[in-house]
């Protein structure tokens, strides 16, 4: 059997249709487009309704175990950002909860409610809800961003919890007295020494609700200021005078220097409590054997005060939390000195209220510098 | 659903899933801290605890891969992209035991006195820490070598309050020799923090490598010489 110009012809068929053949088994077939596509072609004056939704809506599609977000509103973007959609449900939420409770829903084909705090303080309100739709199905995210209403919840319940061991911790130390009083009736001398005790408590009790009452009345916004053109060297001089005698049992002097020509509106009980406030502060923080320096300036608009003791100072990773109501920088040190922690809380409110603000600092040479701007008219 | 298609979703899946074992480490990372700050015993029992869930996905994510790699003879990228995801899920797995040992050293602080003026550090350190991880996972699924040559540069950052803060340790025990058990826990604490941002450079290592074939590696600080200076 001889080789024949047909048999050459079929070998060259035969050789080109394999390296076809091979060449297109190389190449990598193409990549069919996604088929995660909204579950419901969504006409634009819905989606323009959905978008001004203050909820974050974010649709889910599953296909297996695969699940992707193929559509979020608005609020939604404020919230998780502005990922290419569909984006896989971990690219998109980056937090396990979402992928966690997506599967739960599917798994038991029912609502679920979570709540969820991450980052910065931000708690979020999640509904997870299972949809199906013509063989499609996935989980619908309803999220509610409720950082502030948890944020309010907490300081309600941390302040009936300071408020009640405020108050307490006078009233345990009255019942003691008025205990030991039933006992020495008959001893004049003691009784009115401790008569004197309860004297103190019950004024130090007075006080507390008295700030109490105001920073409630300026939180709320109720707080009327009768601003009145006042003289800034009079204010301070009277102060001083006033805490002189407390200043004096402790060993400490206070100074002062300020204008005599500084003229300030302001209201003049409501700032009595500002300096009362930072300067038992002041004098509460400061050795025996210390002093408070008060410095006065003017301006044509601002009138400041500084006010430098010889202390410790203030560690500075709490300066920030200064003003913080019930915020004591060391509870066990400043337990036996009698402060409530919301004198300073106080002082910011009312300065605040005057228009003005209130710092706190550490000087360089040693000792805390509290200084508070007011503007002068 | 073709082949290609149901592999396109299974890497898609493998992908997420490592997601979420970054995302339940970085949860971990910040309770442990928030125990040891908070003194929170039952929080950082929570923490050890769950490091069972982590250890599970990563065994998932490893079977995961290989049965994909074993069915699906993937090629270039996708290969690459496999085997990364294994790689990540054991050094995230790791990153959860060095949380769960901060949460078990939380524990035996609870009993033991030390100066709690130093922990801001720890928080700063685990900040850092945890931002690192979040950017490298982030490097990782958008295939971002510059970024992932940023974040593993971060981890001198970690590198350099781990030195100054085993110093100030060392120099507190011998001014305070009554606090030398608690300060000798809270040097575990550091050490535990700072091998999460070295885990961290390990994933931008690896995800360069993903990205562009390119075999990169972050020196790290911490040596011998840091200790004995």
């Amino acid at each position: 059997m001889s080789w024949t110009l047909f048999d050459t012809l079929l070998l060259m068929l035969c050789v080109a249709l394999a390296t076809g053949w091979f060449l297109a088994m190389r190449r990598e077939p193409p990549v069919p487009a996604p088929r995660f596509a909204p579950p419901v072609p969504v006409p634009a004056w819905w989606r323009d309704a959905l978008d001004t939704a203050p909820l974050a809506i974010v649709v889910v599609q599953a296909e297996n175990a695969v699940m992707r977000v193929v559509y979020a509103n608005t609020s939604a973007t404020a919230i998780f950002g502005t990922p290419v959609l569909p984006a896989n449900i971990m690219v998109y939420f980056r937090h396990h909860t979402y992928m966690d409770l997506a599967e739960q829903v599917r798994r038991q084909n029912a609502p679920i409610h979570e709540r969820l705090t991450v980052e910065d303080d931000r708690t979020f309100d999640i509904r997870a809800v299972p949809w199906h739709n013509k063989g499609q199905h996935g989980v619908l995210f309803f999220v509610e961003d409720v950082s502030e209403q948890v944020r309010a919840q907490r300081a309600r319940r941390e302040l009936a919890g300071n408020l009640g061991h405020e108050l307490r911790t006078p009233l345990a130390g009255m019942k003691v007295w008025l205990e030991t009083l039933a006992g020495t009736l008959d001893d004049p001398k003691t009784a009115a020494h401790i008569v004197e005790r309860l004297q103190r408590e019950t004024d130090a009790m007075t006080r507390l609700v008295d700030d109490l009452l105001a920073l409630a009345l300026i939180e709320s916004g109720r707080l009327p200021l009768r601003l009145v053109a006042t003289s800034l060297r009079d204010v301070i001089e009277e102060h001083v005078q006033r805490m002189n005698a407390l200043a004096r049992e402790k060993g400490v002097t206070i100074e002062y220097e300020v204008p005599a020509d500084c003229t300030i509106m302001i209201d003049r009980d409501r700032f009595a409590q500002v300096l009362t406030n930072v300067l038992d502060n002041a004098i509460k923080f400061t050795p025996a054997g210390g002093r408070i320096t008060i410095e006065g300036k003017c301006n044509d608009e601002d009138a400041f005060l500084h006010i430098h003791d010889t202390g410790p100072g203030i560690p500075p990773h709490l300066l920030p939390r200064i003003f913080e109501r019930f915020f004591k920088i060391d509870r066990a040190r400043t337990r036996g000195r009698g402060g409530s922690g919301i004198g300073l809380a106080l002082a910011r409110h009312i300065v605040e209220a005057h228009g003005g603000h209130i710092e706190a600092a550490n000087a360089p040479e040693g000792g805390a510098v509290f200084t508070i701007t007011l503007p002068r008219t | 659903m073709d082949i290609r298609q149901e592999f396109k979703h299974k890497l898609e899946s493998l992908v997420g899933d490592v997601l979420r074992l970054g995302s339940m480490v970085d949860v971990a990372i910040q309770k442990a801290v928030t125990a040891l700050v908070e003194d929170d015993i039952s929080l950082a029992q929570q923490v050890v605890a769950e490091d069972e869930h982590l250890n599970r996905l990563r065994y998932y994510i490893e079977e995961h891969s290989a049965a994909l790699i074993a069915t699906q003879q993937p090629l270039a990228r996708d290969l690459r992209t496999i085997i990364a995801a294994m790689y990540l899920a054991t050094n995230l797995e790791r990153m959860g035991d060095h949380a769960a040992g901060v949460a078990r050293l939380v524990q035996r602080l609870h009993d033991t006195p030390y100066p709690r003026d130093l922990l801001p550090s720890f928080e700063q350190m685990a900040q850092i820490g945890r931002e690192m991880l979040r950017g490298a996972l982030d490097a990782f699924i958008n295939h971002d070598e510059q970024a992932a040559r940023q974040i593993g540069l971060r981890d001198d950052e970690l590198d350099d309050l781990y030195n100054a803060l085993v110093q100030r340790l060392i120099r507190e025990i011998a001014q305070q020799p009554e606090y030398a058990q608690g300060i000798t826990y809270l040097l575990w604490v550091a050490h535990n923090l700072e091998r999460i941002g070295d885990r961290v450079t390990n994933i931008c290592e690896r995800t360069i490598y993903m990205v562009s074939g390119e075999l990169v590696e972050f020196v790290d600080d911490i040596g011998e010489s840091s200790f004995l200076e």
